[in-house]
C-alpha cells in the first residue's frame, strides 16, 4: 500500500486555522435544498454521518423517525438522546447519499459532518497548511 | 302494541356490532370487569374519553400526536415489513415503496404539517452509536 500517489481536488482552510472543514450541501429527502455548499466542521469522534443545529435541523422534520428509533449517542457524561431524520448529503465530488441527520433532543446543538460521511470520501487534513482538501488516488 | 316511543327505545338500548373478533370482543368484556363496570357503561366511559383525547390532541405538539400514533400502530405496522410509513396529523396516511414517495406524498396530503414520521418497517431501528467527548459544550 506504500507508495500511492493522490492529488488534491479541492482545499478549504480551517476555520480559525485549527478546525478542519468541508463543504457540504444538504437536502431533504423531497429534494429541497436547506444546506447549500457551506462549511461545517469535521468530527472524527461522531459516528453519525451529520449532526446538525437545532434550526437546520427544523427543514428535516417531515421525515423524521419516531422517537423510538432515533438515535442515542454515547458520551463522555453520559447518553445523548436525539432527534433523527432523512436527509440526503452531497459531498465534493459524489452523488448525493441518503442519510441520517442527528440533532440533540435537549439543547440547541451544532452543525458538523461526522465519521459515516467522511467514509465516503479521500481526505487530507494539511496541518501545516491549516487546511482540508478532498483527494482523488492516480491511476500510474 | 308497542307505541312509537317504545320502539324507538328498544333501538337505542340495543347494539349490534358486526365484524369484531372475539379477541377484543373478549378484552372490552374482562376490561369492563376489571373496573366493576357494565359493557355498555365500559363503551361509554371509553367514547368520552376518546372525545376528550381528540380535544386533548389539538394541545399537544404534532411530533407528540405523531409519535403516540405511531407507538399505538406499531405492531399492526409490522405487516409492512420493507415499506415506508408516513404518519402526519396524528394519523397514518399511508405506505410507501420508498420514503422519498412518503415525503412527496406528504406535500399533497398534509401541505400544512411541520412534522411527520416516514420510516422503513423493520429496517429503521434504534442505534447507539459512539461520539467520543463532543457532547460536551452542547
Amino acid at each position: 500500500m506504500a507508495g500511492r500517489i493522490f492529488e488534491s481536488l479541492t482545499c478549504w482552510p480551517h476555520k480559525g486555522r485549527v478546525q478542519p472543514t468541508i463543504a457540504v450541501t444538504l437536502t431533504t429527502i423531497d429534494g429541497q435544498t436547506v444546506v447549500n455548499n457551506e462549511r461545517m466542521p469535521l468530527d472524527t469522534g461522531f459516528a453519525g454521518a451529520m449532526l446538525l443545529s437545532r434550526d437546520v435541523f427544523t427543514h428535516f422534520e417531515k421525515a423524521e423517525l419516531p422517537e423510538s428509533e432515533s438515535r442515542v449517542y454515547r458520551t463522555l457524561t453520559g447518553p445523548v438522546p436525539m432527534r433523527t431524520a432523512r436527509a440526503i448529503l452531497t459531498l465534493p465530488f459524489q452523488e448525493g447519499i441518503e442519510i441520517f441527520v442527528d440533532t440533540p433532543r435537549y439543547g440547541s446543538g451544532k452543525s458538523l459532518v461526522g465519521l459515516l460521511a467522511l467514509g465516503k470520501i479521500d481526505l487530507l487534513l494539511h496541518g501545516h497548511e491549516s487546511e482540508t482538501c478532498v483527494l482523488r488516488e492516480r491511476t500510474q | 302494541m308497542p307505541t312509537q316511543t317504545n320502539i324507538t327505545k328498544v333501538i337505542l338500548m340495543t347494539l349490534v356490532i358486526r365484524g369484531l373478533d372475539e379477541k377484543t370482543k373478549r378484552s372490552i368484556r374482562a376490561e369492563a370487569v376489571k373496573r366493576g363496570l357494565k359493557l355498555a357503561q365500559a363503551v361509554k366511559e371509553a367514547f368520552q374519553l376518546w372525545q376528550t383525547y381528540d380535544l386533548e390532541v389539538s394541545a399537544v405538539s404534532e411530533r407528540e400526536a405523531n409519535n403516540a400514533a405511531y407507538n399505538a400502530l406499531r405492531q399492526e405496522l409490522e405487516k409492512y415489513a420493507g415499506k415506508a410509513v408516513l404518519i402526519a396529523n396524528g394519523t397514518l396516511l399511508g405506505t410507501y415503496d420508498d420514503p422519498r414517495s412518503a415525503a412527496i406524498d406528504l406535500r399533497r396530503r398534509a401541505p400544512r404539517a411541520h412534522q411527520a414520521i416516514i420510516t422503513v418497517i423493520s429496517k429503521d431501528k434504534k442505534e447507539e452509536l459512539e461520539w467520543l467527548g463532543g457532547s460536551l459544550n452542547l
